[in-house]
């Protein structure tokens, strides 16, 4: 049977194929376009998924939608409803009840309602199954959709390595519901708990993210990076806003919150009455002195070293607050499920610091889906079609993350060919790729390192990658300031061999194939006699975001970490994603000389050729 | 002629753009001798005389006269951006007055009126102007490249070049009278800069200066072929057209972004067997002659497909730049390489700069735009140039220039600030390799 | 003009037919929205249905990068 899955709409389009219970590929839309986040219809990553397959869309025997796009709209009316009725009162509320009867002018309607019913009818969202008909001229009798939590359970369990386990699926919000707690077991997921919009743990993340000057579902990383630097100074006044349940749901206040009609701003004044002027987006960021620029006076670097420290603290403070969110629903899951196994989706489920602590203090085996985000709901829709609507026996789980767009070496060679580069140089074997690009990384160089299939999900995971020297002190401010233009506070994160791992971080390293460590989505603790020896990755508060790297997960990368660690004794490497900010990750090998082209990295590795960045003109 | 200058109703005008718009009245008016008052709102008199003592500001009359020229400084305000003075100027505009509104340029254009026949410059002073729509701006088709037409800011001649000068008569010029001719795009045409505050006209004054106060018989015309949308070969195809006979002593290419930015969403096979780089949007005038709308060209809608490498695209620039060089030279004058500045280079910037920037950028040439630093960057590290061509590299001297000034007003195009800077780039690269070093005796011939 | 027309007539149908299955569904909100505020609703979506998908090149005629 054959079943594609597709997202797109709202965030993060992507497609998913599943054959016979097998993901035979799997790819984001952005990829394809560069347009990041790129929520339009997918029709390259479909295309990417049929090649991949080898079969043409009318050998597919069904098409899953992630969502139910007119229960998410009867969402957005009832929420307009809601605020309308909140802001009006008296007359003027039985106006906003009058509104409802009868608008026969636009401006009638509520702004946001307005905007939104433009917006639906202009890309035709209300009929996600008459578009994607539409688009690829197929009927619509094969065409499905399931429920946006949905997708995201079956995104966690289906492929995840368990036969039962708990789990818990965390977002913004789908149509109604912003956390679910299911049981999954065989090839059946039974549904525990649900909570429903307004209370949503990413939606409460995402506000506090704005609110430090950075941009919703693109910065919630930045706020974790941020968040080490700081001390959870407001933790008091930021878990006041929480209330957890017995039951494991929990209610955030609203009072601070516009989750309802976010029209501009996700917070309200009574926030900004709480926490203060929020911070402006790019300001200066410094931990210490010597972070900022000489000619600085000392009046302006005492300025932007109190301000760099009172938001690092705000952020310590919703990072450790939404910790325990997941912590307290994590715990539910498990207890109603009556196991440790558990499994993650949602976009929230990137919350590697988190996961972290819920594999380390929390003793639990867990398991994320890699793209927890909406683009994993394409491999979700599709799984939970081929379970519950079709009945098939459980599927594979996941056997590896690298279900992305294959390295071709004509690609390679064409791109070479039109790159304007000259220095470029073609090994014949893996051995002498590997033991040529350790001695590069050894004497300083940062690499472009793509090989094999693309990674699915967020992390670069040795397929799609920017490589360097962890142990040198200086390489992190090199790579930022010549490749990631990044903010200062964001860390750079480790690939390191599995059987090395337990020397470098604290945390039980003899994991699982398809544990979070091996999809760097939790962050461990450096040990403290390793923290000088791999400064580059270390974060402020001693903490990385480790990638656990086999010989049977990635050969290649493995021995190329094993090829370093003979130069410079240490199998780790600084592995950060294959991009220049703002941009989505490198693909195909054009993609991967354009920003080659402009960026500071020495050498461009493309499957077994090496391409040096000295240029004559 | 009374010309009366309005100032706007919003308060919130930046000082710095009020004054380019109070030196764009008194140039376009400066030759008509006019009778020049400057007023403003009652409720902003107090505000706007603090601000200006030396204007002797009055109240907006009550009733203006027919015979009367109002200019209406525009307002630009953070957010909303730029808005003319409507009401003074529908007032002026029904008593029978001239009405005329100041861009934050200094570039002035007719409100709510059409252009008059004064102002249109040169619609008729060649048979490719005649067939060409009497339109104050645009390009228009030239057999050789294009002309590009661009009215309110001051003389242009009929090829659309701010050249006042005879070029016939510059060609034969005493042996002690330096030519510099200086080529490039919009940015070298001083788009946002009048005509006595374009870099060329301030690089004159510089090399005269330096002259007189060391005794050096010499005299220095600098002449503006910048034309908006050149790259490379058409700087060439100019100085073909125009500057073989006038052998200019010294030419400067200052140039790099439209070659930078086009060549990345041109004709692959354009790039990679010829070398060329042209601006895209030529294919729309094949189309056009043609009636060829229905075959595809190159980019076939909004958002642009980069297809071309920057690298690739670098080799391309590096080469038409150094044949043009070459042609420079075997024409008897020094070739200055000049990279011009770009705003992502800029890392520090007011915030009255970054205003401009987010409201004058075109989100459509972002995905170009954003390779351009880096480009350059590989450029100045990698171009080997001999000892005779001299690298300006403005760009770099650009980006951390004052940052508490008013220097881009957008992505390329420098306010006269930005200009001054450039002057005085060219103006130390002439005199340190051409002056000091005598190159102008041997050139003396 | 008769494009208009046509495209209003389309449209009318449309919300109606998403009326229809909202009921069905049982989204109440969506359903009594696009009901009650049809006239409105109609108005929103010919604005929304008449913008162009793609944006054309700018004329050579207008054009340049600097």
């Amino acid at each position: 049977m054959k079943v594609l899955g597709l997202s797109f709409g709202f965030h993060d389009s992507a497609a998913a194929l599943l054959i016979d219970g097998r993901i035979v590929a799997a790819g984001q839309e952005e990829r394809f376009t560069r347009i990041k986040h790129d929520a339009g219809f997918p029709h390259r990553a479909i295309e990417f998924c049929l090649r991949q397959a080898g079969i043409s869309i009318t050998e597919v025997d069904r098409i899953v939608y992630y969502e139910n796009a007119l229960k998410k709209f009867d969402r957005i009316v009832w929420a307009s409803t809601v605020r309308e009725l909140q802001k009006s009162t008296g007359g003027l509320r039985d106006r906003a009840l009058a509104l409802w009867n009868a608008a026969t002018k636009p401006d009638d309607v509520p702004p946001y309602l307005k905007s939104v019913t433009h917006s639906w009818f202009k890309l035709n969202k209300f009929d996600a199954v008459g578009k994607i008909s539409d688009e690829l001229a197929v009927s619509r009798k094969i065409v499905a959709y399931v429920d946006h939590h949905d997708s995201h359970l079956a995104a966690a369990f289906y492929t995840s390595p368990f036969y039962q386990a708990a789990i818990v699926t965390m977002d913004g919000v789908g149509e109604y519901e912003t956390a679910v707690i299911a049981v999954g077991r065989g090839s059946e997921i039974e549904r525990k708990l649900a909570i429903n919009l307004p209370h949503s743990i990413g939606l409460f993340y995402s506000a506090f993210t704005a609110f430090l000057g950075f941009e919703v579902n693109e910065g919630e990383y930045k706020v974790m990076g941020m968040a080490a630097f700081g001390q959870p100074k407001y933790y008091d006044e930021v878990r006041r806003l929480i209330t957890l349940r017995d039951d494991g749901g929990f209610e955030i206040e609203q009072s601070c919150f516009e989750f309802l009609t976010p029209f501009d701003l996700p917070y309200t004044k009574e926030f900004l009455r709480r926490f203060g002027e929020p911070r402006e987006p790019e300001a200066e960021f410094a931990a210490q002195r010597s972070d900022l620029p000489e000619d600085l006076t000392d009046m302006e670097a005492a300025r932007v070293l109190s301000s760099s420290r009172h938001y690092a603290d705000l952020a310590a403070s919703v990072q450790l607050c939404t910790e325990e969110l997941v912590l307290h629903l994590v715990a539910k899951a498990s207890a109603i499920a009556g196991t440790r196994n558990v499994c993650l989706a949602g976009g929230v489920a990137l919350n590697s610091l988190a996961n972290g602590r819920l594999i380390r203090e929390g003793g639990y085996n867990l398991f994320v889906h890699p793209a927890a985000g909406d683009a994993g709901n394409a491999i979700g829709a599709a799984a939970s079609y081929y379970h519950r609507a079709a009945k098939q026996p459980r599927m594979q789980g996941l056997a590896s993350p690298y279900l992305g767009s294959p390295l071709d070496t004509a690609e390679v060679e064409a791109a070479v060919a039109t790159s304007g580069f000259d220095a470029v140089r073609t090994y014949s074997s893996n051995e002498a790729l590997v033991d040529h690009v350790a001695g590069l990384l050894a004497d300083g160089a940062v690499i472009g390192w793509v090989q094999g299939q693309a990674e699915w999900g967020p992390r670069a995971l040795g397929a799609r990658s920017i490589l360097a020297d962890p142990t040198n002190p200086a390489m992190k401010r090199i790579v930022n300031e010549r490749v990631k233009f990044r903010e200062l506070f964001r860390p750079f994160a480790p690939a390191v061999t599995a059987e090395a791992a337990s020397q470098y971080f604290d945390f039980k390293t003899n994991v699982t194939a398809g544990a979070p460590e091996y999809y760097m989505l939790a962050v461990h603790p450096v040990r403290a006699e390793m923290k000088g020896v791999v400064p580059a990755i270390t974060h402020a508060d001693g903490s990385a975001r480790v990638q656990i790297v086999t010989a049977a997960s990635n050969p290649t990368f493995h021995g190329l970490l094993r090829a370093f660690e003979r130069r410079k004794g240490v199998p780790i490497l600084m592995n950060t994603s294959f991009n220049l900010r703002g941009e989505p990750m490198v693909d195909s090998p054009r993609d991967a000389i354009r920003t080659f082209s402009i960026s500071g990295i020495d050498y461009l590795v493309l499957g077994q050729t090496v391409v040096s960045s000295r240029v004559e003109l | 002629m009374k010309v009366s200058a309005v100032f706007p109703w919003e308060p919130s005008t930046p000082v710095e753009i009020l004054r380019q718009e109070i030196e764009g009245v008194r140039t376009h008016f400066a030759e008509a001798n006019a009778n020049l008052a400057f007023v403003a709102p009652e409720a902003r008199l107090a505000t706007f005389r603090t601000l200006f003592p030396e204007l002797n500001i009055a109240a907006v009359p009550r009733k203006f006269a027919a015979d009367e020229h109002v200019v209406l400084l525009e307002s630009y305000h953070e957010m909303e951006g730029y808005s003319a003075h409507w009401q003074s100027g529908d007032r002026a505009s029904q008593a029978g007055a001239t009405v005329s509104s100041i861009k934050f340029s200094g570039r002035m254009v007719p409100y709510k009126r059409p252009w008059s026949s004064n102002e249109l410059q040169n619609m008729d002073a060649s048979v490719f102007n005649q067939l060409s729509p009497r339109e104050p701006w645009g390009f228009y088709y030239f057999p050789f490249g294009y002309l590009f037409r661009f009215l309110g800011m001051g003389p242009i001649n009929s090829f659309g070049c701010r050249i006042t000068h005879s070029i016939r008569d510059l060609a034969r010029r005493d042996k002690d009278h330096k030519v510099v001719a200086c080529f490039g795009g919009s940015a070298g045409w001083s788009m946002f800069c009048l005509h006595h505050q374009m870099y060329t006209e301030l690089l004159q004054q510089h090399l005269n200066a330096y002259c007189k106060e060391r005794n050096l018989e010499l005299q220095f015309t600098v002449l503006n072929l910048g034309q908006h949308g050149h790259v490379v070969m058409n700087e060439m195809l100019t100085y073909m057209n125009f500057c073989w006979d006038l052998k200019p002593d010294i030419v400067v290419a200052h140039d790099g972004y439209n070659d930078a930015m086009y060549g990345q969403i041109c004709d692959p096979r354009m790039l990679d067997g010829l070398d060329m780089i042209y601006q895209e949007n030529l294919e729309g005038w094949s189309q056009i002659l043609h009636q060829t709308a229905d075959t595809p060209r190159t980019q076939h809608s909004l958002p642009y497909r980069l297809v071309n490498q920057p690298v690739r695209v670098l080799k391309s620039y590096a080469k038409r730049k150094r044949q043009f060089a070459q042609i420079v030279r075997s024409n008897g004058g020094m070739f200055i390489w000049g990279l011009q500045p770009v705003a992502s280079s800029r890392k520090k910037r007011s915030p009255l700069e970054a205003g401009l920037l987010r409201h004058n950028r075109n989100p459509d040439h972002a995905p170009m735009a954003a390779n351009v630093e880096g480009m350059f960057r590989i450029l100045r590290q990698s171009l080997k140039l001999d000892d005779d061509t001299p690298f300006v590299d403005c760009d770099a001297a650009m980006s951390t220039y004052r940052p508490d000034r008013l220097i881009l007003g957008d992505e390329v195009h420098l306010m006269p600030e930005g200009d001054v800077l450039l002057a005085r780039l060219y103006a130390d690269a002439i005199v340190s390799a051409y002056i000091e070093k005598g190159r102008w005796r041997e050139a003396s011939q | 003009m008769a494009d208009d027309a046509r495209l209003r007539r389309d449209l009318q149908g449309e919300v109606d037919r998403l009326v229809a299955e909202c009921k069905a569904s049982g989204l109440d909100n969506a359903a009594r929205y696009l009901a009650d505020n049809r006239t409105a609703v109609v108005e929103i979506a010919i604005k929304a249905r008449s913008e162009p998908k793609t944006r054309d090149l700018p004329s050579p005629f207008v054009y340049s990068m600097q």
